[in-house]
């Protein structure tokens, strides 16, 4: 009933204010809050409790059940565990500093730890905790500790669980809170349960009990320790204290009391407690039981935050979640605090006096150097666009549609000037821009050109170039500034200079139109607010940009202001803040109230040096000293992390990996990996702007912006290392960090070195078996030879040896008849055995060498002719070291054998010349007899067996058999070209 | 020493393993087996010795440089990098008629022996271009390539595409090291002047230098077939363990035969060797 009068007043009011036109400023204090879900789809939007683990991602319980959030995707925890899962229903969570969820289940306490994403069922710090309930959680960064609902209060640490004290639970009186009955600091643990206080002393490790008075308990909702005691909020009658005894502090609302969940909020911070009221009140006191007041102020998160239903506030650091029946919010400090005043789109403002006005569509509205916004209703309804302050109390306003209005003290005339009939019909009232010009004139830039108007004679004239032209007819001018006797311009198609006699393009050069909505000039530069290109910067030596590349929010800008060597942009994604080498951008989720600027909504007071900004939120103003130092300070950047892997494996299989210890900064892949994802979370995304790209060396040359799902995906991996960079880049002034991953890749075997050393051992044991088969029929012709001539020798030799013999033993015999048969006997026997002989050597590859065949020619010569009475003039001369093929060896000494048989059978010459050379190339044979008495009739010559064997023979090792007859000169002549035989070994 | 290798020296947490153990040990052998080569190929005057003693230092260089690579060293001594591309091409040949002419030692030199020696002085033109680079861009390039193994056959400094040399080196070596193991098939034993040792002995050889070059071919096949991760590949510990082992085992062979040499270095022992040689 309460909440329904307190929210029915406050619907009342801001009705009120609706109607009222009341917009509110503040001067807030820097922390802010950002809706960081709706909700774990669009239909369910309620969260019961919150939580961040230290791995960035935030646990929710909704509808009793258990989602991730990582920043990217919402995934319900049953999608995320393989095995069944051992709970129905989450009632609430608490993660402990060592990454492990203690879920309160309705069937008890389950631990899952995210390190090894799994249950702790038989873990020392779980053995025991398992089989009872939660009756609350208490923790810090580096604390934690569990009170059951059996009234036990256990310290957790890494590895154990240590029990601190009992206290009696009683579950009937048990009442959920959103607030902390149990919660603890450096000195002292308190809980308030069963209308008792317990307080542990961690020093003394005794527990004292206090009842606490039944009007107190009775609407307790909230405990912050403070130093000597507890402060304990009760939502009807606000803050207790409790330091021995209890007493009711002067703690209160300048509006009302209501300390409900949804209209207060406290914490304790280091030294400070913090309370945050409704309509927007906050206050600082001292941590101790005397409450000094430090602060007050206004702080902006009631209106959104703490209306909504609150079920749930967990803090991690700085920051708080906000569990509530519309959505998850976080709450934390601001880095820099934009004042703002809220009150529509924004057009030009000024300063009159003691107030500001600010234009736009509708009425002015007015706020004094420190108030509020309201609408100003002693000017009428325009569309005040832009101004130029003549006076500290005479201003000109540029009114689309109205041309020109003047503001004196507050009081606006609309000036109607009169227009020359000749260009009665290029005039234009639609005015965007204006400045003071020559004299008691100003230039006011039209949809149609420059007009000037003259303050004294109220007439408005074309402003002409030397020529009497009307240079800017037919132009919509957006910005216009006279300084130093120069004037500049631009419009929707370019920048213009004009000096008093010619206009020129300034920029972009040629036929090229760009629309620029305002321009700066600043020490000896000109920076164009385009829109597309965002800052142009115009420099004697040429122009540059800088845009959403270098790191501008957006490419399209509707103002600038130069502060101190620093533009202050205001684009159409919020604002910039762009010096020599770094740009800071602030968005919402920065602070910033609207992102979308607006042109001609922006101004600065030097008197109060505030820099006011409008968009189509109204204005944002501060300090921009202040804001400038605030930016730098800024390098706080989001460490990305990955919260799934996932890899297809051979024979469409999978295998995920969430456990954080999986994903640590080496991965090792199986060798039957064919596909890997990688999922990377957001963390804080909500907080920080900031951009997320990444690059796999060595696949890719550069870092490419990561896609919005976060997920990185490799196919068709091979074996090796690949290093995942991702590097996230702040907005805010470029600060940028990479973080890397190293992922190996197993090499399957038939990718290995070993393999490879196989296949090339295959390669080269086919190559060889084919090359050795050649060797091998060489060497096996060798072997063959060798056995013939080895057994020719041994088994036909010895034997004809032995005929030989005997027929020379017949010889001695004294009967004539049988001496000439035995010596027959013995002589054809020698020559067989010389003719065998002959054979084995000539087929015996062991003669080879050089200078067998010719001591072999040369014995045989001499063997058969010198008994036959037949000079034999033996010439022999080698020229190289080779050694003789067989094929030549063989076929050669056989082929002489021939020829001297035939001299000693044919001829009866008185000398025989044999001449041999071999050289490298050739191997010459020469014999030459006299034994030729007449010479052979041509027709008379008919080739014999021995001639015919011997051409065979040539042929055979490829040579050239030459006969000829001269005379009584008969000359055989063999050349053997060695070159056309193949050298072998 | 600590200051240089704090200045130079990069993956110290690989000097522990087994890999740079297999290596050291086999470049120390191999010092020893060159040293004691050098002087037996003076004091013998013979092409088996020189051949062998040349095959020593070319793989040592090779070893070594790669060693000085990987630990960074190189770095300290900018001016050896990349000098051995010639050397490293006479290896397959020197082991081919090391075992030849050890099998074979009436042989004479094949007709045109200078053919073999071509790959060498392209490989010697081909390192013109980093031996003429100032000792700023051989810094720059050096300090980059112990990182990024890879750049070592990436680089621009020569005429052709660096990686060329390893697929021709050992290309040729396969071709080498099948007609070395066609002499070993053919060589009898019954027609041979040569020990039963010494055959012995270059069978040996030939199985150590054969794995050896099995292994390298391995990598450049790994390294060709998977070029984007050859960086990973030239510095993967596993595989230059293996490569290691197969280089001390080869520095081993080199060290016993330099022993051996030892054995014979009196005056009858080099009759004796030259009887048994041939």
């Amino acid at each position: 009933m309460n909440y329904l009068s307190t929210y029915s007043k406050h619907l009342l009011i801001g009705v009120w204010l609706m109607l009222c036109g009341f917009a509110d400023v503040r001067a807030e204090l820097p922390y802010r809050h950002v809706q960081v879900l709706k909700g774990v789809d669009d239909q369910h939007v309620m969260f019961s409790v919150a939580e961040k683990d230290p791995f960035g991602s935030i646990w929710l319980v909704s509808g009793g059940e258990l989602y991730r959030y990582d920043g990217v995707h919402v995934i319900p925890f049953s999608k995320l565990y393989d095995e069944k899962l051992p709970f129905d229903e989450v009632q609430t969570l608490a993660i402990d500093p060592w990454g492990r969820i203690w879920l309160n289940t309705r069937n008890g306490i389950l631990i899952f730890d995210l390190n090894t994403w799994r249950f702790c069922f038989h873990e020392h710090f779980a053995k025991t905790l398992t089989e009872r309930k939660a009756l609350a959680f208490g923790q810090t960064d580096k604390e934690f500790l569990v009170a059951t609902d059996i009234g036990e209060v256990w310290q957790i640490s890494r590895d154990s669980s240590t029990l601190l004290f009992t206290f009696v639970a009683d579950k009937h009186r048990g009442r959920h809170t959103v607030g902390n009955l149990f919660t603890l600091d450096d000195d002292c643990i308190w809980l308030a349960a069963s209308g008792k206080l317990y307080a542990y002393n961690r020093h003394t490790a005794k527990c004292r009990r206090t009842i606490i008075p039944e009007d107190i308990d009775d609407c307790i909702e909230d405990l912050l320790p403070v130093k000597g005691g507890v402060l304990i909020r009760n939502y009807r009658d606000g803050y207790y204290l409790y330091d021995g005894e209890f007493r009711l502090t002067a703690i209160q609302s300048a509006y009302d009391n209501d300390f409900t969940n949804w209209n207060h909020w406290g914490f304790v911070e280091d030294d400070r407690v913090m309370l945050f009221n409704n309509h927007g009140e906050y206050l600082e006191l001292s941590r101790d039981t005397a409450l000094t007041v430090r602060k007050r102020g206004f702080h902006r998160l009631a209106e959104h935050v703490l209306y909504k239903r609150l079920n749930a506030w967990r803090r991690l650091g700085d920051e708080w979640l906000l569990a509530t029946d519309e959505g998850l919010y976080a709450l934390f400090p601001s880095s820099f605090a934009f004042e703002h005043a809220a009150y529509g789109s924004a057009r030009g403002m000024f300063r009159q006096n003691d107030h500001y006005y600010f234009g736009g569509y509708g009425f002015l509205h007015r706020m004094p150097l420190q108030g509020s916004v309201t609408a100003y209703r002693n000017a009428p309804e325009r569309n005040y666009y832009a101004s130029y302050m003549w006076h500290q109390d005479t201003t000109y306003l540029a009114l689309e549609t109205g041309f020109l209005g003047r503001m004196v003290d507050g009081r606006l005339t609309v000036l109607q000037p009169t227009v020359p009939k000749e260009y009665a019909h290029k005039f234009s009232d639609l005015s965007y821009c204006l400045t003071a010009y020559k004299g008691a004139s100003l230039l006011v830039g039209t949809s149609n050109g420059i007009w000037q108007y003259d303050l004294q004679t109220n007439r408005a004239t074309p402003l002409r170039d030397s020529n009497g032209t009307f240079f800017s007819d037919k132009r919509r001018v957006l910005s216009i500034h006279y300084l130093q006797g120069r004037l500049t311009y631009s419009t929707e198609d370019g920048y213009y200079r004009f000096d008093g006699h010619h206009p020129t393009k300034g920029y972009p050069e040629g036929g090229q139109q760009l629309m620029i909505y305002d321009h700066v000039v600043d020490e000896g530069k000109v920076y164009l607010a385009t829109k597309g290109r965002g800052i142009v910067v115009l420099t004697d030596s040429g122009s540059r940009s800088i845009d959403v590349q270098q790191g501008l929010g957006s490419n399209t800008v509707y103002q600038l202001f130069a502060f101190d060597g620093i533009l202050f942009a205001g684009t159409h994604r919020g604002l910039s803040l762009v010096s020599d080498n770094r740009i800071f951008n602030y968005r919402t989720n920065d602070g910033l109230p609207f992102e979308e600027f607006n042109h001609q909504a922006i101004f600065y007071d030097t008197v109060a040096q505030r820099l006011f900004m409008g968009g189509i939120g109204g204005y944002i103003f501060f300090d921009p000293n202040e804001m400038v130092k605030a930016a730098n300070q800024r390098d706080v950047i989001p460490e990305p992390r990955i919260v799934a892997l996932r890899v297809g494996l051979t024979g469409n299989r999978y295998q995920d990996y969430y456990a954080a210890d999986a994903l640590r900064d080496t991965m090792v892949l199986s060798e039957d990996a064919l596909t890997f994802n990688m999922d990377f979370a957001r963390p804080n995304d909500y907080r920080h702007s900031y951009q997320v790209s990444y690059k796999i060396d060595p696949l890719m040359d550069g870092f490419q912006p990561m896609a919005s799902s976060g997920q990185i995906t490799l196919v068709g991996l091979r074996p090796g290392e690949y290093r995942v960079h991702v590097r996230t880049w702040s907005t805010n002034g470029g600060f940028e960090k990479t973080w890397t991953w190293l992922l190996i890749k197993q090499p399957a075997f038939f990718e290995t070195q070993g393999f490879y050393a196989l296949v090339l051992l295959s390669i080269a044991g086919l190559v060889s078996f084919v090359i050795l088969q050649r060797a091998k029929r060489m060497k096996d012709e060798k072997a063959l030879r060798k056995q013939i001539s080895r057994d020719l020798h041994d088994e036909v030799g010895g034997l004809l040896t032995g005929i030989s013999m005997q027929a020379d033993l017949l010889s001695m015999d004294v009967v004539q008849d049988k001496q000439s048969s035995a010596a027959s006997i013995g002589k054809y026997s020698r020559e067989a055995v010389q003719m065998m002989d002959d054979i084995i050597w000539a087929i015996d590859v062991r003669n080879n060498y050089q200078g067998s065949l010719q001591e072999r020619m040369e014995y045989l010569a001499f063997q058969m002719l010198d008994p036959k009475g037949i000079r034999v003039l033996f010439d022999s001369d080698t020229k190289t070291d080779r050694e003789i093929p067989q094929i030549v060896r063989q076929n050669t000494y056989l082929l002489f054998k021939e020829i001297l048989h035939n001299i000693v059978k044919h001829a009866q010459p008185e000398w025989v010349s044999i001449t041999v050379r071999m050289h490298a190339k050739q191997l010459l044979m020469d014999v030459r007899n006299n034994g030729v008495k007449q010479p052979a009739q041509e027709n008379m010559r008919r080739k014999g067996q021995g001639t015919r064997n011997m051409e065979t023979r040539a042929r055979q090792m490829n040579a050239n058999l030459i006969i000829t007859q001269d005379n009584d000169l008969y000359t055989v002549q063999l050349k053997v070209n060695l070159r056309n035989l193949i050298w072998r070994i | 020493m600590t200051d240089f290798i704090a200045e130079f020296g990069i993956r110290q947490e690989e000097w522990q393993s087994w890999g740079m153990f297999f290596a050291l040990l086999g470049l120390s052998l191999s010092v020893a087996a060159i040293i004691g080569f050098c002087y037996y190929a003076i004091r013998f005057n013979d092409r088996r010795v020189l051949l062998i003693t040349l095959l020593a230092i070319a793989s040592f260089w090779h070893a070594f440089t790669y060693a000085l690579i990987f630990t960074g060293f190189i770095r300290a001594v900018p001016e050896w990098y990349n000098k051995g591309i010639g050397l490293y091409y006479l290896i397959a040949p020197c082991a081919y008629f090391f075992v030849l002419f050890s099998l074979f030692p009436r042989l004479k030199w094949p007709r045109y022996p200078w053919l073999h020696l071509l790959p060498f002085v392209f490989g010697v033109i081909d390192a013109i271009p980093y031996a003429m680079a100032s000792i700023e861009e051989k810094r720059a390039l050096l300090e980059q390539v112990v990182y990024d193994m890879q750049l070592g056959v990436r680089h621009e400094y020569g005429y052709i595409e660096q990686k060329w040399h390893y697929i021709a080196k050992f290309f040729m070596a396969f071709i080498y090291v099948i007609a070395q193991w066609r002499l070993i098939y053919v060589h009898d034993m019954e027609f041979s002047s040569i020990s039963v040792a010494v055959r012995r002995n270059i069978v040996y050889f030939s199985l150590v230098y054969s794995g050896q070059l099995l292994l390298q071919g391995g990598m450049v096949v790994s390294l060709l077939s998977n070029s984007s991760q050859s960086s990973f590949i030239m510095q993967n510990m596993d595989q230059l363990t293996t490569i290691s082992f197969f280089y001390l085992t080869l520095s081993c062979w080199l060290f016993q035969h330099m022993c051996r040499l030892g054995l014979r270095s009196d005056e009858v022992g080099v009759m004796r060797y030259a009887k048994m040689n041939g």
